[in-house]
């Protein structure tokens, strides 16, 4: 692994067992995290950017399972780095690593706390299992966490429950305990989809300021390319559990290569000009079912610029169009080609 | 993890064309994945069949008395003889009576050198089939003498006749009483369901008061008021009624609860919209959609008004003989004396126990399949 | 342009808290306390506003599907004016023939239980203006117009993708040949592919078919290039009503800015530079004196605190409610400090994955 890499997944394949059948969900994904920077993987609903994200930490769900890849996670305490494909499901050792190296925080944030316990009391609990600190330390730590997020009155907030919090300071909160161990990687599943426009601003600031003052490392699942846009440095986009684009975010969005892509800015309305109103372009059709995959390259039913025996007959291989932009796509690898006679 | 589930649903449909297939052969499709369901559903079936043919099924008929053999235990059917013999043909050994020489009562014993030889569609007692027609065809039977699967009572009376018998009475007054709390309970909550405020609050004040009265002495104090001299069928009614009165508590907040949430749904107020009348909503929107959910319920309903007969008969307060239910046989296994001296006496026990494992079972596959459309 | 649709003054409150068995409620959710505005046939008018807005109470009871607690709609109907509030059961239902609305989850607005040809033309067959052939000419007229595939209509909505659903919801939305739709969040639910081809179908059937939208949405950028004009509402009230380019680039309402300010532009060379709001959204049970939004203005004065500001015409077209209006020089969508962050080209993070 290279110096700044702190996770690092390879050749990553996710099957759902149904009724005995294997179906893949993700085929062969590879993506690097660098320390301090925050990494979207985008997709559209069924495209396995939330199944990678659970894979990561190995908690996908019973009829989900890695069938091969890995995923090495270079801690940092300078030790040798550690494959999560070969520690066992449940076992201490991932049990470690979750909440103490590599957080995760959800799109509803009611699912990370309990009803029954104040605010204080849960972010507290996980500061004194991971950190074997004091009862009193803990709740010190608890109410400096809570400021940190942007809890206004952190000294009262720390005996609420999670009722009496709104969506966006339980999304705050979420944060804080995810914060608790001082992770250095942090996951996030869709965290603004659920928030009002000006929360979401709040958070995504939040995150922003994270990544900034701690240097925090992010992996940041998400649909909306505008959240991307402002947040992420470096983007993959995904389409039915494969990547087919990946590069900074300025290669991205500026100088986007393959067709999904493409459409995919095009297809979102924009605030550029309002005086005229005009069609958006869309995509035809609709992602087909896991079950329905189409040969070749997934995309090519819905694509224009789909080459007939190529497009359908194999995926097209990657195809590195700059040490940091890469596609899926056989355009560019025909374009490669020429380029190379 | 909603999209690989949805797809699911979707990719049913390429085996099976779903995108074609209506409520119930979703729900069906869900409720064959049931394992424990299908063992239920079987079992039923094979009460069922048992209660509907049960003067057919029976060796004998239930009144019948077997004056030499009273009280003795179960008759085993046969393939080898005592000397290891193969017989194609099933048999039991005959029995002799003979007085035991000090208490001098009758007692039965078994004879090796004989055998009676079990045989289809044998001649016996005369009964009316569903009391259209005479005959005396019986599916089985034992030439040359008698056969006792279940043993005997005191009275000689064959246990295995009547258990498929009571298994009539008992899963006719299930039946009886589960519909009757059914239509209580379907009027009353829609009721409450559908107009709301006062009523509704009114309604379910009532049945958190009904529900919280034991519902032992309930019973007892009920069934004590009926009048003795009532002919069987009337107690029978009557107990059906109790029941009833009973069950409809719970099915009533069912329909209360699930049409609230109906009410709700956007598709409702779409219906409404669309121009729909409040009866068309209620038959073509509601109706179907909570029908399932009713289903169930009258499921999980059926064996809580099963435990009920069986109790209340056992307890000598429902039904009485000659009417012959499981619970009115147990009656008949209270006192230790019988349950040491005749065990057998506590089969049709076992049947009420596989009734209600076999109504739960299904009740569980029910729920899970009752909302096909579940993401 | 004609006027269509009138709102004067409409309230809607539901009662919380029952004390007692026949007691009196113990409040009132104001989930739309007082709303005026009109809507000019043929038109768009945008409805937004964060949840816990009302706004989807409100485009409900723009319907009366549910019923105001008061107010007036007046709708105009082939040259009369129709009192909508003063409507029996059977003139309201005749009203929405007129009338209908299209939902945000195409999931729950479709009845499983009914094959899509029966969703479709269910609105003939209970309004009783057409069967057998006609029924299903008029059926399959409008599910192609809707682009669906007419081979499916004897399929279950449970078999199409979200997409296909609205489409289907469309479809009987229109069967009646309406004048006048409520979008709920139609497109919200929805995919960003498949959000495009919808609102590119709301966009042709509303020139096709002469329509009039009231469009909610809480996605602010799809009601940019939806919308003619735009409302935004805070606590069960209109804060501003302007055409759309005015409300987005010159926004009057402080509220207005902080919502335009937020809206994440996907370019990654504007950085966003919101304007954050303190403290929380007070509830609509207990609203706050003044002003609804003073709590959390940061240009709030004292006036603001003790007078409720009118909705006024501030300039021609562009409503406002707020004291304030003509001194505060707001910032609106788009003002992002541009290319403030370092380049991104040359971060070489990302590798080759093999």
């Amino acid at each position: 692994m290279q110096n700044d890499v702190i996770l690092e997944v390879h050749n990553l394949h996710i099957t759902l067992d149904f009724d005995g059948e294997d179906i893949p969900v993700v085929q062969g994904i590879d993506f690097e995290l660098s320390a301090g920077k925050v990494l979207a993987l985008v997709g559209e609903s069924g495209c396995g950017k939330s199944v990678t994200s659970q894979a990561l930490l190995r908690l996908l769900p019973r009829e989900l399972r890695i069938t091969s890849g890995q995923i090495n996670f270079q801690a940092a305490d300078g030790q040798a780095p550690v494959d999560f494909v070969s520690l066992a499901k449940d076992g201490k050792k991932i049990r470690e690593i979750r909440g103490n190296q590599i957080a995760m925080i959800f799109q509803e944030p009611m699912s990370s706390f309990s009803v029954l316990h104040t605010i204080g009391n849960q972010i507290g609990e996980v500061i004194r299992l991971h950190l074997k600190a004091s009862k009193a330390e803990a709740r010190a730590l608890t109410v400096e966490l809570l400021d940190k997020v942007g809890i206004p009155d952190p000294a009262r907030a720390v005996d609420q429950y999670p009722y009496e919090f709104s969506g966006g300071m339980r999304q705050r909160g979420m944060i804080a305990k995810a914060l608790a161990c001082n992770p250095s990687v942090l996951i996030a599943d869709e965290p603004t989809t659920a928030l009002d426009v000006t929360i979401q601003a709040q958070v995504l600031e939040l995150l922003r300021r994270l990544k900034a003052d701690d240097g925090m490392s992010m992996i940041f699942i998400t649909h909306d390319l505008g959240v991307v846009a402002q947040i992420a440095d470096d983007v993959a986009i995904m389409y039915m559990g494969r990547i087919v684009e990946k590069g900074p975010v300025g290669e991205i969005f500026g100088n986007p290569q393959h067709p999904y892509t493409v459409s995919l800015l095009n297809a979102i309305p924009r605030l550029g000009d309002l005086s005229a109103r005009r069609e958006l372009a869309s995509i035809r059709g609709s992602v087909p079912s896991l079950f329905e995959r189409p040969p070749g390259c997934a995309f090519h039913p819905r694509c224009d610029s789909f080459m007939e025996k190529l497009c359908d007959a194999q995926p097209p291989p990657l195809t590195r169009l700059s040490p940091i932009h890469e596609v899926r796509c056989f355009l560019h690898q025909a374009a490669e080609k020429e380029a190379a006679l | 993890m909603t999209a690989p589930v949805q797809a699911i649903s979707l990719r049913k449909g390429r085996l099976k064309r779903p995108e074609m297939a209506t409520q119930w052969q979703l729900m069906w499709w869900k409720f064959k994945k049931h394992h424990m369901a299908l063992v239920g559903m079987s079992l039923l079936a094979a009460f069922v069949f048992s209660a509907v043919f049960a003067e057919f099924l029976s060796p004998a008929v239930p009144s019948e008395r077997n004056n030499s053999y009273l009280a003795s235990g179960p008759m085993g059917i046969h393939f080898f003889d005592a000397e290891w013999d193969f017989h194609a043909r099933p048999f039991v050994y005959a029995r002799t009576t003979k007085r035991d020489p000090v208490t001098l009562r009758k007692l039965s014993v078994v004879d090796e050198s004989n055998h009676w030889p079990i045989e289809f569609f044998v001649r016996g007692s005369t009964y009316k089939f569903w009391g259209l027609f005479e005959t005396d065809i019986h599916l089985f039977g034992a030439k040359g003498g008698f056969i006792h699967l279940f043993g005997t009572d005191t009275l000689g009376r064959d246990v295995f006749t009547r258990t498929l018998h009571a298994t009539r009475v008992s899963l006719s007054v299930g039946l009886a009483g589960v519909s009757f709390a059914f239509i209580l309970g379907a009027i009353i909550g829609g009721i409450a369901g559908y107009f709301g405020g006062m009523i509704d609050n009114a309604i379910m004040r009532l049945i958190e008061f009904i529900r919280s009265v034991p519902s032992l002495p309930l019973w007892l104090a009920l069934s004590a008021a009926l009048p003795r001299e009532w002919s069987s069928f009337q107690v029978y009614l009557a107990i059906t009624v109790i029941l009833a009165l009973i069950g409809w508590t719970h099915l009533a907040r069912t329909v209360r609860s699930k049409l609230l949430a109906l009410r709700e749904e956007d598709f409702t107020l779409a219906a409404r919209l669309s121009g729909c009348t409040d009866m068309r909503i209620i038959l073509r929107h509601l109706l179907p959609a909570f029908m399932s959910y009713m289903i169930v319920d009258v499921t999980i309903a059926f064996p809580e008004i099963l435990l009920a007969e069986t109790s209340l008969s056992f307890l000598g307060l429902g039904l009485r003989e000659p009417v012959e239910s499981w619970g009115v046989l147990l009656y008949a296994a209270q006192n230790v004396r019988s349950i040491a001296h005749m065990p057998w006496l506590l089969i049709p026990g076992l049947f009420v126990v596989f009734a209600v494992l076999a109504f739960n079972f299904v009740g569980d596959g029910m729920r899970d399949a009752a909302d096909p459309y579940s993401k | 342009m004609s006027k269509l649709l009138k709102i004067t003054d409409i309230k809607v409150h539901f009662p919380i808290g029952k004390a007692g068995f026949f007691g009196r409620p113990a409040g009132y959710v104001r989930a739309v306390d007082g709303v005026s505005f009109e809507i000019q046939r043929g038109e768009t008018l945008g409805l937004v506003g964060e949840s816990g807005s009302g706004k989807t109470t409100l485009g409900r009871a723009v319907l009366r599907a549910i019923e105001p607690t008061g107010g007036q709609i007046v709708y105009e109907h082939d040259g009369t004016s129709v009192d909508i509030m003063a409507l029996d059961r059977k003139g309201l239902r005749a009203m929405w023939r007129h009338m209908q609305m299209i939902f945000q989850d195409p999931y729950s607005s479709l009845n499983p239980r009914m094959t899509v040809r029966d969703v479709i033309g269910e609105p003939l067959i209970a309004n009783k203006l057409a069967k057998g052939s006609a029924l299903s000419d008029r059926v399959v007229d409008m599910a192609q117009r809707c682009g669906l595939d007419v081979e499916h209509l004897g399929r279950f909505p449970h078999a199409f993708s979200g997409g296909q659903r609205q489409r289907i919801a469309i479809a009987r939305a229109l069967i009646l040949h309406p004048e006048f739709i409520v979008c709920d969040e139609a497109v919200s639910a929805l995919d960003v592919s498949i959000q495009a081809q919808i609102l590119n179908l709301l966009a042709d059937l509303q020139v096709q078919l002469n329509l009039t939208y009231l469009f909610i949405a809480h996605d602010l950028a799809a009601v940019a290039y939806a919308c003619d004009r735009v409302a935004v509402m805070y606590l069960g009230q209109i804060a501003e009503i302007a055409p759309t380019e005015k409300l987005y680039y010159t926004p009057k309402h402080p509220y207005t800015e902080a919502l335009m300010s937020a809206i994440p532009e996907a370019d990654p060379s504007r950085v966003m530079q919101p304007v954050f709001l303190t403290g929380e959204r007070p509830s609509p049970t207990n609203p706050p004196d003044g002003c609804r939004f003073q709590t959390r203005c940061r240009y709030a004065t004292d006036a603001c605190r003790t007078s409720i500001p009118k909705l006024r015409e501030h300039a021609t077209g562009h409503w406002v409610a707020c004291h304030h209006a003509e001194e505060l020089t707001l910032k609106g969508a788009l003002e992002h400090g541009v290319a403030a962050r370092p380049a991104h080209l040359d971060s070489p993070t990302i590798q080759a994955g093999t």
